[in-house]
C-alpha cells in the first residue's frame, strides 16, 4: 500500500510539475481541443449539408470523405498530414500546431457530419414543408427553422466529440513537440523520463479527468434537459 | 520476430506449464510435475522456443537453484519468462536493433542473442518507446535493457548496468544540400534541431544548441529521419553510429560534426537483479571468443579499438 501510494501519488513529483503541466500541457491540450473541434464542426455542417443534397455528386464527395476519416486510425491521418504530405510536396509546416490541428479537425468533422445529419433527418418533416408553404426559400428554412432544432438535438453527442477529441490530442505527440508546444501527455511523459516517478502518469490522468468529467456530467444534464421539453 | 504485447507476460509461462502437462501422458495431466522439479532440464535443451515464441520447454531451474554458477552448462537464472531470456529494446534504432527481412537484428540484438545463449536462454525481444523503457524494465516487462541506452548516474540510480560495451559520440546530422549551411552546431542559429525525446543527445542538445535555435524532441529514431527527409527539422542531434549509420544508408543526409562526450552504453538490469553478474560474464565470454568483435564490425565497418 505504501509502495503504491509512493508510486503512484507521490505529492512531491506532482506538486513540481503542477505549474508546467497548467501552464503548458493543459494549456495546449484546451488550445488543439478547441482549435480542431471548432474546424471540425464548420466541416461537419458542410459535409452534413452536402450529404442531404440532392446533387447526386455531392452526395457522393460528403461520403467519401466520412467513409474515409471514420474508417483510418487517427495515427494514421496526423502522420500523413504531418510528414508524409511535406515528404512529397516539399514543404515546411510553419508549426507542430498546424498539421495537429488540420488532422484533428478533418477527422472530427467526419464523424460530426453524421451526427448533424443525423440531427437534421431526427427534425419533423413537417417543419420544413410548414415553412416552405409559408414561402420561405429552402436555404432560408434550413437555416432558420431546421438547423437551430438540431442543434438542440445533437448537442449532447456533439459534446462526446468533443471529450474524444481532447483525449486525442494526446497523439499529436508523434510529430515531435518543443519546449511549450508539449500537451498534457507528453508533457507528463517528459518528467516520467526524468524523475521515473509514475506519479507524473497519474498527474496526467487528472488532468484529463478535470477537462473530460465536467464535459461528460454536462452532456448528462443536456440530455435530461433535452427528455423533459419534449 | 513476433512483437507481443507484453500485458501478457505471464502468459507463455502458463501456456508452457500447460503444454508440459498435456505433453506427457494425455489424460492425467492435471497438476502437472513442476517443471523444475525435473533436475536434468538444466541442459542446452533448456528454453527451446518454436516459431511462435511460446515457451515449451521444461527444467528451467527455480529461484532457489544454485544461481551464480553460469556457464555453458545452462540456465541458473531467474527470469521473467522461463527459459526465456525477455529484453526491452526500442525498435527501430539501426544498426542497434531494427528489423531485416522480416527478422530483427542488429548490433544490441545479436550480442543479447549471443549471451542469452551464454546463459543458455533464448534471447526475446519487446519493442518499447525509449522513453518509457526503464519503467517498463521496473515494472517487470523485460529482464534488460538493450536499447542503446547510455550509462548516466541518474538511470544508474534506477537500474543496475552491465559493463560498458560501446562508446558512442553524439553527432549531428543534415540534410546533404545543408552540408556547408550546417557545418557545426553552432551555424544551427533559428534553426530547427530534432531529437529523441528522453535521451542524452536531446540533454546535450539542450546544454549547446544556440541561441535562436528550436529543439524539437520525438518519440523514435524513424520520426526524426522523417522529419528530417520532410523538411519539417533542420538537423537530427544523437548518437553518432546511428546517424553515421544512416549516412551510410542514405546519400541525401551527411553527418558534419562529431561531439566527444565519453559516452558509454550499458545494458540495463533491475536493480540488485541476480541477472547483472551472469550478463557481465556471458558479455565478458563473448569478447573472448571473438563474436563480439565480429559484430562489431558488421554494424560499424570497423573493428573496435
Amino acid at each position: 500500500m505504501d509502495a503504491l501510494i509512493e508510486n503512484f501519488f507521490n505529492l512531491r513529483t506532482m506538486l513540481d510539475m503542477l505549474p508546467g503541466l497548467i501552464r503548458e500541457g493543459i494549456r495546449n491540450t484546451i488550445f488543439l481541443t478547441v482549435a480542431g473541434f471548432s474546424l471540425g464542426l464548420v466541416l461537419g455542417l458542410v459535409f452534413a449539408l452536402l450529404r442531404l443534397s440532392t446533387a447526386r455528386p455531392l452526395r457522393w464527395l460528403a461520403g467519401t470523405y466520412i467513409e474515409l476519416f471514420r474508417g483510418l486510425p487517427l495515427l494514421l491521418t496526423i502522420v500523413f498530414i504531418g510528414t508524409a504530405l511535406p515528404i512529397a510536396l516539399r514543404f515546411r509546416w510553419p508549426n507542430f500546431f498546424l498539421p495537429g490541428v488540420l488532422a484533428l479537425g478533418i477527422v472530427a468533422g467526419a464523424y460530426i457530419a453524421e451526427t448533424i445529419r443525423a440531427g437534421i433527418q431526427a427534425v419533423p418533416r413537417g417543419q420544413m414543408e410548414a415553412a416552405r408553404s409559408l414561402g420561405m426559400p429552402h436555404r432560408l428554412a434550413m437555416r432558420t427553422i431546421v438547423l437551430p432544432q438540431a442543434f438542440r438535438i445533437i448537442v449532447p453527442p456533439l459534446t462526446n466529440e468533443l471529450v474524444l477529441l481532447i483525449k486525442d490530442t494526446s497523439l499529436l505527440a508523434i510529430l515531435g513537440t518543443s519546449i511549450g508546444q508539449r500537451e498534457i501527455l507528453k508533457y507528463s511523459r517528459d518528467v516520467l523520463g526524468r524523475t521515473l516517478d509514475p506519479s507524473a502518469l497519474v498527474a496526467a490522468g487528472l488532468a484529463y479527468l478535470a477537462l473530460t468529467v465536467p464535459m461528460t456530467r454536462l452532456v448528462a444534464v443536456l440530455e435530461r434537459r433535452n427528455r423533459r421539453s419534449r | 520476430m513476433t512483437f507481443r504485447l507484453r500485458g501478457l507476460l505471464a502468459l507463455p509461462t502458463v501456456l508452457a506449464v500447460l503444454l508440459v502437462g498435456c505433453g506427457d501422458g494425455g489424460g492425467d495431466s492435471t497438476a502437472p510435475e513442476s517443471p523444475a522439479a525435473d533436475e536434468t532440464g538444466a541442459t542446452g535443451e533448456t528454453g527451446e522456443t518454436d516459431a511462435t515464441g511460446e515457451t515449451e520447454a521444461t527444467g528451467t531451474p527455480d529461484a532457489t537453484g544454485e544461481t551464480g554458477e553460469t556457464g555453458e552448462t545452462g540456465a541458473a537464472v531467474d527470469t521473467v519468462a522461463e527459459g526465456t531470456l525477455t529484453v526491452c529494446s526500442d525498435i527501430p534504432y539501426a544498426p542497434f536493433e531494427f528489423e531485416e527481412g522480416g527478422a530483427l537484428t542488429g548490433f544490441d540484438i545479436e550480442l543479447m542473442r549471443g549471451m542469452a545463449e551464454q546463459l543458455g536462454l533464448e534471447a526475446e525481444f519487446v519493442d518499447t518507446d525509449f522513453d518509457g523503457i526503464i519503467p517498463s524494465l521496473l515494472a517487470g516487462g523485460c529482464d534488460a535493457i538493450a536499447s542503446a541506452m547510455t550509462i548516466t548516474d541518474e538511470r544508474a540510480e534506477q537500474v543496475d548496468f552491465s559493463e560498458p560495451y560501446f562508446d558512442a559520440d553524439q553527432s549531428l546530422l543534415v540534410s546533404a544540400d545543408d552540408e556547408e549551411t550546417y557545418a557545426t552546431l553552432d551555424a544551427l542559429e533559428g534553426a530547427i534541431i530534432g531529437v529523441q525525446a528522453s535521451t542524452t543527445g536531446e540533454a546535450y542538445a539542450t546544454e549547446n544548441t544556440p541561441e535562436g535555435a528550436t529543439i524539437q524532441s520525438f518519440p523514435d529514431a524513424d520520426s526524426l529521419f522523417l522529419a528530417l527527409e520532410g523538411g519539417q527539422i533542420d538537423a537530427i542531434l544523437q548518437d553518432l553510429p546511428v546517424n553515421g549509420y544512416r549516412a551510410t544508408q542514405d546519400d541525401s543526409v551527411v553527418v558534419t560534426e562529431t561531439f566527444e562526450t565519453g559516452e558509454q552504453y550499458g545494458f540495463a538490469m533491475a536493480k540488485d537483479s541476480p541477472l547483472v553478474e551472469p550478463v557481465n560474464e556471458a558479455l565478458a565470454a563473448l569478447r573472448e571468443d571473438g563474436a563480439y568483435d565480429e559484430q562489431y564490425e558488421t554494424w560499424f565497418g570497423v573493428a573496435p579499438e
